[in-house]
């Protein structure tokens, strides 16, 4: 694996640490869809049959954890926002 | 492809479309520049959030919108969105739109309501947010697969979804067709 995707995957494990958090800023039930979701995502990443961002494209993650989360500086937001991130910038193409 | 999203125009049209009627200039109080500096100290607490060049909001809430833009306004007097939802666990939230739908399926690829978080966008809520209330506005984010989730609905996002004052009443009932993406 080459280490764009080693790095992909450790921002992902980052934030399914934080989704497992009472403190994380989402309920159980939340936090429990969110790590559902970001494991499908590793899976995607590690087939190779994740789709490039063409640097427009999101995961959709902050999307949905912005909309419910308790707090707009939860430590889960910042997680899922650094994946977004490197999604858009590093994983272009 | 996504050459073409750059210029993406949806293939959905909404129904009909709040801002036609009640964004009218009478109604906004305030249009920010979209230079950041602005924002709540809610949000300008955190040093290490970053705010987006063309949004006044931290980059990575900016980056829901296309092309991370959009803009603040501050509403001077009630003014009523959608939010369109399936079920209990998605029925409130931070994320509302001016566009009115009809069908759920449109609902899903404008929005780009992912349906691994399980929202069908089956009903329609009316969400009158109160005079003060500060919105931010742009077209929604293609997420991916694109195929399947477009975007380019207008999208409204507010920061505080649970105050009081924010009414939300059951709206108009949507035709339901099943959704699939490959």
């Amino acid at each position: 694996m080459d280490s764009r995707n080693t790095e992909f995957l450790g921002l992902i494990d980052r934030a399914v640490a934080a989704a497992g958090k009472p403190s994380g800023g989402l309920n159980a039930g939340q936090g429990q869809q969110l790590v559902a979701v970001l494991q499908s995502l590793k899976g995607k990443i590690q087939s190779g049959q994740l789709e490039p961002s063409g640097g427009v494209l999101t995961l959709g993650l902050t999307r949905q954890v912005a909309d419910t989360a308790d707090s707009l500086t939860a430590p889960v937001l910042q997680a899922v926002g650094d994946i977004e991130r490197f999604y858009q910038e590093r994983y272009k193409e | 492809m996504l050459i073409a999203l750059r210029g993406f125009r949806p293939t959905w049209r909404p129904a009909r479309s709040l801002a036609l009627g009640v964004l009218s200039g009478a109604l906004l109080a305030t249009v920010e520049a979209q230079a950041p500096g602005a924002l709540r100290p809610s949000l300008a607490q955190d040093s290490t959030t970053q705010l987006a060049p063309n949004c006044p909001l931290p980059v990575n809430l900016a980056a829901t919108f296309l092309n991370s833009t959009c803009t603040k306004t501050v509403l001077s007097q009630p003014q009523t969105f959608y939010r369109h939802f399936s079920n209990d666990s998605n029925r409130y939230g931070r994320y509302l739109t001016t566009d009115r739908f009809s069908v759920n399926t449109d609902v899903i690829r404008g929005l780009a309501l992912n349906q691994e978080w399980g929202n069908q966008a089956t009903r329609t809520l009316m969400v009158t947010l109160p005079a003060g209330t500060a919105v931010f506005q742009g077209v929604v984010a293609p997420q991916t697969p694109s195929t399947c989730y477009p975007g380019g609905g207008q999208q409204t996002f507010i920061e505080n979804s649970k105050d009081p004052q924010i009414v939300w009443v059951e709206g108009p009932p949507l035709t339901v067709k099943p959704f699939s993406c490959p």
